[in-house]
């Protein structure tokens, strides 16, 4: 392999992980917040769509180049595509994960059921950043049964996060029922949660890119 | 032209060349930089070889050519009058399509010019440039042990790599490579072009490639010419990626040629 | 027959109903070919084995031991140094050579010593059942040395160590093999350097103009002209114009030279073109001239052709009567000559002299020299062939 052609892949990779971190590095603090119960700390949360669009472009057009001046083929064809794809779902999970800390601290109020929320918001929340990080985690992984193992990972959190999220919906359904007034806020938490739930789709979707760029196979969106 | 801090090592302006009563290369102007590899690329008989001579004076040998125009190295125009060709060669040596080296030994192949142009003399001086030679062009571990065997008995990778020490032992500035790794397999071929990646820091590279994969992967500019003429001159980036004339897409995307 | 057709055409894909005639055509044509090889195999068998058949007897001679006295007498006339019943059963010439003998032995003198004498030409031919002239009291006489072991055939070094002779036992090729060496050394001095150089003038140093085109058409006719022409043309201006002197080494080998000129051009040419050009290539773009890439790098690689179309030019030469007839080199030459202005003659002008010769011993002797050329030629064209293999370069 070529030095230049090395270097650009090195470049690409990176690039990519930093965006990963930076979301992770969200919701994290958002996690934070949940716990301590000092949901005001989720104004920290500093995400913006219009940077992250700015960082996925670049890392497509230098993605592009190297398609066209390297003419990669086999694995190293598959994990540009891949990265190519991935960066796009990074910027949507970017996004889901700022309207989270802006919904929820928005619309929480101590005249909610706040137990009952944080008791589900919590665990959906640490699942969606698990099976975020995981799925980041892929991008530095060289051993195909690491890869396996992770990439199962993260579909296993996923479904916890299916889980937590129909209990949640139901359970808060329930107290709209009784608390029409309140229906509002209630409705934009539920919305601010489902936008953790998409989080961890994404997670799932990066790691089928990862996925299949390591192992092959065809291409499938999830 | 292109905007870039580069510094100009090889100015081409209206070169014209005429085999006998046909013209070969239309106009051809073009800036050529220093310590840059520059690809020339285009379908068969569109002229690249023909230009890549005309830079070290090869044409000359064939009587019926003719030359008009002027191509300025280190603010001279090596077609003036007063300047001697074979002097024009020591300072840009020629790699050639298929690897030609001597009959001679691996020793004598890489000393022979030095020794003629006098640059060193028999003896320690000539033996540390056949050395320090075959390091640079990545052949010394390969054979220093057998430096008296003939150069014809390497594989053919191997020779091409002997043609390369043999051309940077007269210590030129710029080295023409006309289809350097056409004949050679692709390991081999790859071995070159790593090393035409790091012969770049020290000598300016102008080589022809009919395989386009070939300049986009090492060139830093590529040239593409057809029928004679140079239809776009630019960063390998911008022609791969977007190139400015449809002539240049449709070669590159493989409508023709 | 048409069924088992049809099977055959149905079982094996690979049928084809026009082989058989073709296979059979290509049959005959090979036997045909082997045919002429074998004619021409034996033709030459048969050449070889009757010339060596006659030259065999030529390589040993007849000798007689008898008394022969070193006096006064016999001095003077040699012929009565021996025994008057041998007289004319020994040979004259080998009784001429008495006094040289007595310088080597001094103390011959006034002695009578037994030993072996060179027989007459023709109790050898008698003793080798050839035609002779023998009278038949002295076949009786020649029958009753033999039984007594008085006549023993040995090895003729006279044919390898004395000159041409009007004697016929006396005969020998000597003269004619330094005549030839000397011949063949000016030739090559002159024919060779000329040669070469002429040929890498017109490949590397000439441009391809009407006028090359023309030379280059000449040199090619003039390989064909006959040789016997080469003979007038060095008559007329050699030893005409120039007034050297006549039937010399010297006039004949420039006249060989001239004859020889054309295919060493032509085989040097072919050995220069030979060389790839890519060679040459590489020379110039390391800033080489002219001089060095043709010197240093393609005259060594074109070198082992040159050599081999030499010597097939001198085996060429060393054969070539015609022309030094003309010029003389077919004279009677008894003496080897010491310097290349002296006349001599050339090997196959000796045996052209030796046929026309009446006594029968010639024959023997004419068909030995030609086993001695055909030897020479041979062994020449080994060495070019060795040399060849030797030198030439793999790629």
């Amino acid at each position: 392999m070529l030095r230049p052609y090395e270097i650009k892949l090195q470049n690409i990779k990176e690039e990519i992980s930093k965006i990963g971190i930076d979301v992770v590095n969200s919701l994290e603090l958002s996690l934070r917040a949940l716990e301590d119960k000092k949901i005001d700390d989720l104004k920290n949360v500093e995400l913006t769509e219009k940077k992250l669009l700015l960082r996925s472009n670049e890392i497509d057009n230098i993605i592009v180049t190297t398609l066209a001046l390297y003419s990669p083929e086999a694995k190293d064809l598959r994990q540009l595509v891949s990265y190519l794809k991935i960066t796009n779902e990074l910027v949507r999970t970017g996004s889901n994960a700022k309207d989270f800390a802006k919904m929820f601290k928005k619309s929480y109020s101590d005249d909610l059921n706040t137990n009952m929320i944080l008791e589900y918001a919590v665990p959906l929340l640490k699942s969606a950043l698990l099976s975020l990080q995981t799925s980041i985690s892929i991008l530095d992984e060289t051993n195909a049964n690491h890869i396996e193992e992770k990439y199962h990972r993260v579909i296993v959190e996923e479904s916890k996060t299916d889980d937590l999220y129909l209990m949640i919906e139901k359970n808060i359904l329930k107290l709209i029922s009784k608390n029409l007034d309140l229906s509002k806020e209630y409705f934009d938490i539920l919305s601010a949660l489902r936008r953790l739930e998409k989080i961890a789709d994404r997670a799932v979707s990066i790691a089928n890119l990862l996925h299949f760029a390591q192992v092959g196979g065809d291409m499938v969106q999830s | 032209m292109i905007e870039n801090d580069n510094k100009t090592k090889i100015a081409v302006k209206n070169l014209n060349l005429y085999y006998g009563v046909n013209q070969a290369l239309f106009d051809i102007s073009a800036n050529l930089y220093e310590n840059k590899i520059t690809a020339l690329i285009g379908p068969s008989g569109c002229g690249k070889s023909t230009f890549l001579r005309c830079v070290n004076r090869m044409n000359d040998l064939i009587p019926i050519v003719k030359i008009d125009g002027s191509i300025i190295i280190d603010n001279k125009n090596i077609y003036d009058k007063d300047v001697d060709e074979v002097s024009v060669r020591k300072k840009i040596g020629m790699v050639f399509q298929q690897p030609n080296p001597f009959p001679k030994s691996i020793y004598d192949n890489v000393s022979y010019a030095p020794l003629k142009h006098g640059i060193v003399k028999k003896g320690r001086d000539c033996d540390e440039l056949v050395e320090l030679s075959l390091i640079k062009s990545g052949l010394w571990n390969e054979v220093k042990d057998k430096l008296n065997q003939p150069g014809t008995s390497l594989s053919g990778g191997q020779q091409q790599r002997l043609c390369i020490a043999r051309t940077i032992a007269i210590k030129p500035e710029v080295i023409l490579m006309d289809e350097p790794t056409s004949a050679l397999d692709p390991i081999s071929t790859e071995k070159i072009e790593a090393l035409m990646l790091e012969l770049k820091q020290d000598y300016t590279i102008i080589t022809v490639t009919h395989n386009m994969q070939q300049a986009a992967r090492v060139a830093d500019y590529t040239a593409f010419f057809h029928l004679g003429k140079l239809i776009e001159y630019d960063e390998t980036q911008t022609i791969f990626v977007n190139p400015h004339n449809k002539k240049t897409e449709d070669y590159i995307t493989g409508r023709f040629g | 027959m048409i069924k088992r057709k049809k099977e055959k055409q149905n079982n094996n894909p690979f049928y084809d109903s026009t082989l058989k005639k073709r296979h059979a055509s290509a049959a005959r044509f090979k036997k045909f070919t082997l045919t002429s090889l074998l004619f021409s195999i034996a033709f030459l068998s048969f050449f070889l084995f009757d010339i060596v058949g006659k030259a065999i007897p030529a390589f040993k001679v007849a000798y007689i031991q008898t008394e022969v006295t070193f006096n006064e007498k016999s001095l003077d006339d040699t012929r009565f140094a021996v025994d008057k019943k041998y007289r004319d059963l020994v040979s004259r010439a080998w009784l001429r050579d008495i006094p040289s003998l007595l310088k080597e032995n001094p103390n011959f003198m006034n002695t009578t010593i037994t030993t072996w004498v060179l027989a007459d030409d023709q109790v050898d031919q008698y003793l080798k059942g050839h035609h002779h002239k023998l009278k038949e009291n002295e076949i009786t006489f020649v029958e009753n040395l033999l039984s007594q072991g008085l006549i023993e055939n040995k090895f003729n070094a006279i044919f390898f160590t004395k000159g041409d002779s009007k004697i016929p036992e006396y005969a020998g090729l000597y003269s004619a093999i330094v005549g030839s060496v000397l011949t063949l050394i000016i030739t090559m001095m002159v024919a060779f350097p000329i040669g070469v150089m002429t040929a890498i003038y017109l490949e590397e140093f000439s441009s391809d103009n009407k006028f090359t085109r023309f030379i280059e058409i000449n040199i090619n006719n003039l390989a064909a002209i006959p040789s016997i022409l080469f003979g007038l043309l060095g008559l007329a201006i050699f030893i005409n114009l120039f007034g050297m002197p006549r039937s010399s080494p010297l006039v004949g080998g420039l006249t060989l030279a001239l004859m020889t000129l054309p295919i060493i051009i032509v085989s040097s040419r072919a050995a220069l073109r030979a060389v790839p050009d890519s060679i040459r290539q590489a020379g110039y773009g390391l800033g080489l001239n002219k001089i060095q890439v043709t010197r240093d790098h393609v005259l060594p690689l074109a070198f082992p052709g040159v050599l081999t179309g030499s010597i097939i030019g001198l085996a060429h030469a060393m054969g070539e009567t015609a022309p030094l007839i003309i010029i003389g080199m077919i004279a009677f030459i008894p003496d080897a000559p010491t310097m290349v202005t002296q006349a001599a003659t050339v090997m196959p002008a000796q045996l052209f002299t030796w046929a026309g010769m009446p006594e029968g011993m010639y024959i023997e002797k004419t068909a030995a020299g030609i086993v001695v050329l055909l030897t020479i030629l041979i062994s020449l064209n080994t060495v070019a062939i060795i040399l060849r293999k030797k030198f030439e370069v793999k790629w």
